[in-house]
């Protein structure tokens, strides 16, 4: 669904700032060698392991000044008698590189820190609160190694690769999809063409905040074309949903739906044969476009079509923000109410995208990585609760959403909050969960 | 005005660091001071009770020009958790919780990360600290209170029966022994209500208190942030309520039935009272882990306004007991002055054979030497909650109550007030909680209800 263009698009790949990859309690042995530190030395006493940093309730003492740049770690133990936190801070002691809060008294823990060459700060702070307690200057001294190294690049490189790949294998069978679905649809086989409705639109929905992020003339051209609702046409329209000259300017995927799934007579229905042959022409045309683009048989307005790592990790968040904001309250397909296999679809999307940097957060954060993983199989588990048979080509079908959930219907308006079913807050507690989850791999894997 | 042991923040209780650096200048006295009156003897429906009354008895008004001060803040450490017998703040809004993890481990990790997240937020500060240096990853801290002075911010977490025992009898997190006979229970059902489930009880509660609206809300925001995967939000409460009154050129606040209440708190510095009646004991009932905390109960109670309003000042008055304009009880012949509030009321006066305080009046029904000397700590809030569909306002009084044992405590209050209170036929109670408050956060804890869970 595309309301107006999305900010998304806006949210490219910037200029690498002081880059630094947060990553704690990895235990990874720091480089280069040295003697190992005593008590607070000065430059070049690098230590062969972790950096021991002793805490107490009013010092912070790191036995190291300096090491290597690259990724350092430190071994925390805090000797005092309340809880504590380590960070490392960038130059200007304002903004955290990396930190471990709430160590508790006589405990110990590892905090990994990827510094390049530079100036930094260390500092605890006891309770987590209030000013520094122990801060020191720490270098990262000069070394071979890269501020993101070759593994990571070569695992980045991957991700975009198979990205891409992904979307335009989609799109590549989006266009015989969707031609299947509207010569059902134009040859009156009307029963089949509501089968493959949602069939056909998973392998858009798969993808979708890239449909939305790139365009012809403008970045979401392509996707207002394709997937808008009426309700949008008509808020920008400022009129009414079945005002018939709103109706005249609807196209795509919504449009037939809306004609598909409404009784003859309706607002929303065509009046011949020959405006759904028009509205199919169109969605397939449309759809081409798309295919030419993803393909580079054409240029869109941001040039040829080209992702990166951003357009990966956004795509899997951005599809899991889709279904949290308008799929579990029923809002994209309010005529055919076939809003789970979307769901399905924005998932499996999401995943999908997940699964190209992966490797990435494992090595980085593999908490965080089983987390993601543990959320999307709960979701799922709670999709499969709705599954009611299998679809054409083989794919779970799923209820008719009205009948599990509180719904628009035939684009009228959201239903009150109360009237939410408890599946539906199944369903958004743990898209929720998930979405949140899957918020953190953007700081592990951009820089 | 001495000092009351219990003042709410336990500043001199173990863990409170009030000369560390990251703890704001108090202004103990001031704050202290501020905290009389904390305990209403007896429920009085609509009353905001624990409207400070003691530094109006003394008549000092410093106290109360500084109840404001957005600067003040209070540790989350201490021997009892903050928002209890702290000030009333102007300001409150309380979640409940779900907790949708399987295993404890989780429930102790979000308990960990709340506890962290609570500490620098009461202390005025970003959630995670200083904001990170990596642009691409999203704030941990929403940033809606980024600035903004402290203002008395308080959280205070409970937990609910179900936390032990879930509906369908499962001990799901090996808690179950844990449970007290109290949470066993559960609240027991009392005439005129009409509960809505979906905003009543839950496994966790917290209660966020400030001095500004937008500080409490950004605290649950937060919160709830941070327990996605591991707890959802179930309900909120949003509670307004006059700026804290402690002294006596300041009135008593109002309920939305315009009147006045919460008169007859005893003194704070009373902390006998408070050990009776309000701290659970460790010879009490789960005083393993509950030892320092206390029970608070939750009653949302829609106020048929319109219907009020259309009552004759002197119907309004028998109903309540007291007089509209000065609070004072109708055994007060002639009343005229703010002081008249704080008369003692005469439940035996009478005029041509006839009480002058209603056998039915709220004042007669709930006092405590008509309960048995049941006593609780009164901290509730107006509320309002939009339009109710059908040309009303859908508003009342949110009723907070904290005490020992609500067994003896509030129960049959509350009973005695939904049977023959004259009240009971403008109210309706729509949701309803009770939540064992853990006690205060230990010095070294590194979690929220260490004792409870480690």
């Amino acid at each position: 669904m595309t309301a107006r263009p999305s900010l998304r698009s806006a949210r490219r790949l910037s200029p690498v700032a002081a880059c630094a990859v947060l990553a704690l309690c990895a235990c990874t042995a720091n480089p280069g060698t040295g003697a190992a530190g005593g008590a607070a030395s000065d430059g070049g006493a690098a230590a062969a392991g972790p950096i021991p940093v002793s805490i107490t309730d009013t010092n912070c003492e790191v036995s190291a000044a300096s090491a290597p740049s690259g990724v350092v770690s430190f071994e925390v133990t805090n000797n005092g008698t309340v809880p504590n936190e380590f960070e490392v801070l960038a130059g200007d002691k304002l903004r955290i590189i990396s930190e471990q809060e709430n160590i508790g008294p006589g405990t110990t823990v590892t905090l990994t820190a990827a510094l390049p060459e530079g100036e930094y700060y260390t500092a605890c702070k006891p309770n987590m609160v209030g000013a520094f307690v122990g801060d020191a200057a720490f270098t990262a001294l000069p070394s071979d190694a890269p501020a993101v190294d070759e593994s990571t690049q070569e695992l980045e490189a991957a991700a975009v690769t198979n990205y891409t790949a992904y979307v335009r294998d989609q799109v590549g069978t989006l266009v015989t999809e969707t031609k299947a679905f509207t010569d059902a649809y134009t040859s009156g086989d009307l029963e089949l063409a509501r089968a493959l409705f949602p069939q056909a639109r998973s392998y858009y929905e798969r993808i979708e905040p890239t449909a939305e992020a790139f365009g012809i003339e403008e970045a979401g051209d392509l996707d207002a074309a394709l997937d808008l609702r009426i309700q949008d046409v008509a808020a920008d329209a400022g009129s009414s949903v079945t005002d018939p000259a709103v109706l005249e300017t609807w196209t795509g995927w919504h449009r037939i739906e809306a004609d598909l799934f409404s009784e003859p007579g309706s607002p929303f229905s065509f009046p011949d044969a020959a405006s759904r042959q028009a509205a199919a022409d169109r969605l397939n045309a449309d759809t081409q476009t798309l295919y030419d683009l993803v393909y580079g048989n054409v240029e869109g307005a941001s040039g040829p079509f080209e992702l990166t790592l951003n357009d990966v990790v956004n795509g899997a968040q951005g599809l899991m923000d889709e279904v949290a904001n308008s799929k579990i309250a029923g809002e994209e397909d309010t005529f055919s109410h076939t809003d789970l296999a979307d769901f399905q679809a924005n998932l499996d999307g999401a995943r999908v995208a997940y699964g190209n940097v992966q490797p990435i957060v494992q090595a980085k954060d593999p908490q965080l990585d089983a987390q993601i993983t543990e959320r999307f199989d709960a979701v799922q588990a709670q999709l499969d609760t709705h599954v009611s048979g299998t679809r054409p080509d083989g794919a779970p079908a799923f209820v008719d959403y009205s009948s599990v959930a509180a719904v628009q219907d035939d684009a009228a308006g959201t239903p009150a909050s109360s009237a939410y079913t408890e599946a539906q807050r199944a369903l958004s507690r743990e898209v929720n969960a998930a979405a949140e989850a899957l918020s953190q791999v953007a700081g592990i894997v951009l820089h | 005005m001495s000092e009351p042991h219990l003042s709410g923040k336990g500043s001199d209780a173990p863990g409170g660091r009030p000369d560390s650096p990251g703890a704001r200048p108090l202004g103990r006295r001031h704050l202290l001071g501020a905290a009389g009156g904390a305990l209403l003897v007896g429920g009085a429906a609509g009353a905001l009770a624990t409207r400070a009354l003691d530094g109006g008895a003394d008549g000092d008004a410093e106290e109360g020009v500084l109840a404001a001060d957005l600067s003040r803040s209070y540790p989350l450490r201490g021997e009892h958790q903050a928002g209890i017998v702290t000030p009333a703040q102007d300001y409150l809004f309380t979640a409940a919780f779900d907790v949708t993890a399987t295993d404890i481990e989780a429930l102790r990790d979000l308990m960990s990360r709340w506890c962290v997240a609570a500490e620098q937020m009461c202390a005025g500060e970003l959630v995670g600290g200083e904001p990170l240096e990596n642009p691409h990853a999203p704030p941990r801290d929403t940033g809606e209170a980024w600035g903004y002075p402290p203002s008395s911010l308080t959280l205070t977490f409970g937990v609910g029966p179900s936390l032990f025992v879930d509906a369908a009898g499962s001990d799901r997190f090996g808690l179950a022994a844990k449970a007290t006979p109290v949470l066993r229970a559960g609240m027991p059902r009392f005439g005129n209500e009409a509960l809505r489930a979906e905003s009543s009880d839950g496994d966790m509660m917290i209660q966020a208190c400030a001095d500004d609206a937008q500080v409490a809300i950004h605290a649950i925001r937060a919160l709830a942030r941070i327990g996605f995967g591991t707890a959802a939000m179930r309900w909120t409460r949003a509670g307004y309520g006059r700026t804290s009154s402690t002294s006596a050129a300041q009135e008593t606040p109002r309920n939305l039935f315009g009147f006045k209440d919460g008169t007859a708190n005893p003194r704070a510095e009373d902390t006998d009272v408070l050990a009776e009646h309000l701290w659970v004991a460790p010879e009490d009932e789960g005083g393993d882990w509950l030892a320092g905390g206390t029970y608070m109960a939750l009653r949302t109670i829609r106020m048929h306004l319109e219907t009020w309003d259309r009552e004759s000042l002197q119907a309004q008055e028998a109903v309540i007991g007291r007089d509209k304009r000065w609070g004072a009880p109708l055994s007060v012949p002639a009343p005229a002055q703010t002081a008249d509030e704080f008369a003692e009321p005469d439940f035996h006066a009478s005029e041509g054979g006839r009480p002058l305080i209603a056998d039915d009046a709220h004042i007669r029904v709930v006092a405590p030497e008509h309960n048995e000397g049941a006593r609780m700590l009164r901290r509730g809030y107006n509320y309002t909650d939009g339009a109710d569909g059908l040309g009303k306002l859908d508003g009342g009084l949110f009723f907070v109550a904290c005490m020992r044992d609500p067994r003896t405590g509030f129960y049959p209050v509350l009973e005695r007030m939904t049977q023959s209170d004259a009240l009971t036929e403008y109210l309706q109670h729509v949701a309803s909680g009770l939540f064992a408050i853990l006690p205060g956060i230990g010095s070294a804890d590194t979690m929220i209800g260490q004792k409870l869970l480690a």
